[in-house]
């Protein structure tokens, strides 16, 4: 029977680092300020624990019985590459503003996840654009960043 | 009866009649559309509100929660795929109806019990509401410190598959509660010398990153696994088919959607419970009161309008505890609630006094929502089922731009769009490693009423002899940490007789 170590494992590891990372940025805060983040630091640290001990508890068990894995290659792959797509339209939002990052990303990411009607892309985004323009701009008022950086260069 | 007329009198605005037309009909869609919740809809919503006057932001935002929870019957009956938790039940009956060819009666028995469910539970509302907020003047800093206990002790039903992880997600959610500058004492806490952070982590930002980009995500993974939108069963049947059934068969309806109509007000008014548990608990209550039990799951009626009419009924209720003591009982309660928040909003006593127009405005805009909500449903139902086909492909993306431009448009700050973006990845990976995002939301939104009262109670307990004393003289201090000593143990007390009648049904 082939055993591996059960994800529980890792996760009750970084867990009980974070738990350590609260305890150091608190630790010694005067004034009383300490005291919840601190009191919750420990709950924190028993619950991490526990994560620990069933994740070791589940390692003695053959994989068959471990249950599904949930954090594979395969399942973390295309989400992730999703949230890079986000980063990327907020890095150019702050760039170039928001209409120009969206003209480019909206369809970039509709590519990515295997769109290919071009007609349809090109649609929803000049209507999305011209919508966001009208309720966030010219209805509510709410100013959405021209040009972003750029505008100062320019 | 005054304020109900002042509550009407404050919708009587064109902004605030579109916000309600906006909200169900968008509500509608969001909760047809598989895999996307009332939670999020009103999360990617908030920012679009922050314009608005108080009364349509909040009167769109409670009615995007009745409707998404409407919604998802829709795909729930008509393509067997629930559009939300809440409409799980429904699938059971109203799918085997419209296998039947009866899909559009289903449909049209869902929409008018969701309707009746939904008005009753914000009749409840009008009435209930005023006299709790009054109460609640009694409370002090103790009894507020208490309640938000008893909120917290709600984290171990919404936690998932793991009481330990959902545990942590809500500890977590408290501590991150506390970044930012100290109330009391001023000291800077975890803000790691970011001066952003020292106003505490923006509620919106975060909620928006753990229901909606973090969903977003995993969609793309959906997309790349073959998965592709619902389809409608027997289409060309239902373009022909009637839209409700024979009256002689509507009026048997009747007693199980009164019936059901109280009992899902009253589950929503328990912290916890919700408009899924709801539908549950009305389900299995028409099945016991029906003539009929035998018809359950085979396509009746009645199992439709129970569990429909109790999840819309449960709605109302949660909105009870949320607007007079500010105790979110759901994860979408606890959006909603940063929603009050950010138009200027403490729930509790004020709510009736100093704000009473606007309370009384999104109460009425709640029941005019209902009604609302059924009438269009009664029309458009078939065609807002056709959304749940839409590709994915193509409403991913623009959740992300619309998402990313609502988190900016709250501050005009990049920092809160990084805040989502931070949010957006932990929520994937929290949830992918069994942790569920309700509680640590929940944890956000309590963390700072729970510490802040009880250092203020600390202090004045000194003045009074000790915090024994101080606490013996508050006896709804007492009934509070009764409640939370009940709560606490319920699910282990639910657990062991769930355990014991299984034994029993299986040694007989």
């Amino acid at each position: 029977m082939k055993k591996s170590i059960h994800q529980d494992v890792y996760i009750g590891i970084v867990c009980l680092l974070l738990c350590a990372a609260i305890f150091f940025m608190n630790f010694g805060l005067g004034g009383g300020a300490g005291t919840m983040p601190l009191l919750l630091d420990a709950i924190l640290t028993v619950l991490s624990v526990l994560i620990l001990l069933h994740g070791i508890r589940k390692s003695k068990l053959g994989d068959d019985q471990q249950g599904k894995k949930y954090l594979t290659v395969d399942a973390l792959k295309i989400p992730i590459i999703t949230w890079g797509f986000v980063v990327l339209y907020v890095v150019l939002f702050y760039l170039v503003g928001f209409y120009i990052a969206t003209a480019i990303l909206l369809p970039g990411l509709m590519l990515f996840m295997k769109q290919r009607n071009w007609l349809v892309i090109i649609i929803i985004d000049v209507v999305f654009l011209l919508c966001i323009y009208f309720v966030f701009d010219r209805t509510l008022g709410v100013a959405i960043d021209g040009f972003g950086m750029l505008s100062y260069l320019v | 009866m005054e304020n109900i007329i002042l509550g009407f009198q404050s919708l009587a605005s064109l902004d605030v009649i579109l916000a309600l037309l906006v909200g169900v009909v968008g509500g509608m869609i969001i909760g047809a559309l598989p895999g996307f919740s009332a939670a999020m809809g009103v999360s990617i919503l908030i920012p679009i509100t922050y314009g608005m006057s108080p009364v349509a932001a909040l009167t769109m935002l409670v009615a995007v929660y009745t409707s998404a929870i409407y919604g998802g019957s829709i795909t729930a009956i008509l393509c067997h795929t629930p559009g939300t938790p809440a409409s799980a039940a429904t699938a059971i009956d109203g799918y085997q109806l419209t296998k039947q060819g009866r899909g559009m009666e289903a449909m049209g028995v869902a929409t008018v019990c969701s309707g009746i469910g939904g008005t009753v539970s914000s009749i409840a509302m009008l009435l209930i509401a005023p006299a709790l907020g009054a109460f609640s003047l009694k409370f002090s800093v103790l009894e507020y410190f208490l309640l938000a206990i008893f909120g917290l002790t709600v984290i171990a039903s919404l936690a998932g598959d793991s009481i330990v992880k959902g545990l942590f997600s809500g500890v977590l959610g408290l501590i991150l509660g506390c970044v930012g500058l100290d109330a009391i004492s001023g000291v800077p806490r975890m803000t790691m010398g970011n001066v952003f952070l020292e106003d505490g982590i923006n509620f919106v930002p975060a909620l928006i990153g753990l229901f909606s980009i973090s969903q977003v995500m995993s969609l793309a993974w959906d997309i790349y696994h073959g998965k592709k939108g619902s389809v409608i069963e027997d289409e060309e049947n239902l373009k022909h088919s009637r839209v409700l059934p024979p009256w002689k068969e509507l009026k048997t309806l009747i007693p199980t959607t009164i019936r059901c109509s109280i009992v899902g007000t009253v589950v929503g008014i328990v912290p916890a419970a919700g408009a899924g548990v709801s539908s549950w608990v009305c389900y299995s209550m028409g099945k016991r009161f029906s003539k009929h039990p035998e018809k359950f799951g085979h396509g009746a009626l009645e199992g439709v309008a129970s569990c429909e009419t109790g999840n819309n009924a449960a709605t109302g209720g949660a909105l009870i505890p949320l607007i007079t003591l500010g105790l979110p009982g759901s994860s979408v309660a606890a959006i909603l609630m940063g929603g009050l928040m950010i138009h200027g909003l403490t729930p509790g006593a004020t709510m009736f006094t100093k704000n009473a127009s606007i309370t009384y405005g999104i109460m009425v805009g709640f029941m005019l929502a209902n009604i609302l909500m059924a009438l269009i449903g009664l029309f458009s139902a078939r065609y807002v089922a056709r959304v749940s086909a839409a590709p994915m492909g193509l409403l991913g993306p623009v959740i992300v731009a619309l998402c990313t431009v609502g988190t900016f448009a709250i501050r005009n700050n990049i920092f809160d769009v990084g805040v989502m973006l931070v949010f957006g990845l932990l929520g994937f990976v929290l949830k992918k490693c069994g942790f569920s995002a309700p509680p640590m939301i929940l944890g956000m939104v309590l963390s700072d009423i729970c510490e802040n009262n009880w250092r203020r109670a600390l202090i004045l307990a000194e003045s009074k002899g000790g915090m024994f004393s101080y606490f013996m003289g508050r006896p709804i201090a007492i009934v509070l940490l009764l409640l939370i000593i009940i709560s606490f143990f319920s699910p282990v007390f639910m657990n062991y007789v769930n355990k014991k009648s299984r034994a029993i049904e299986k040694q007989k």
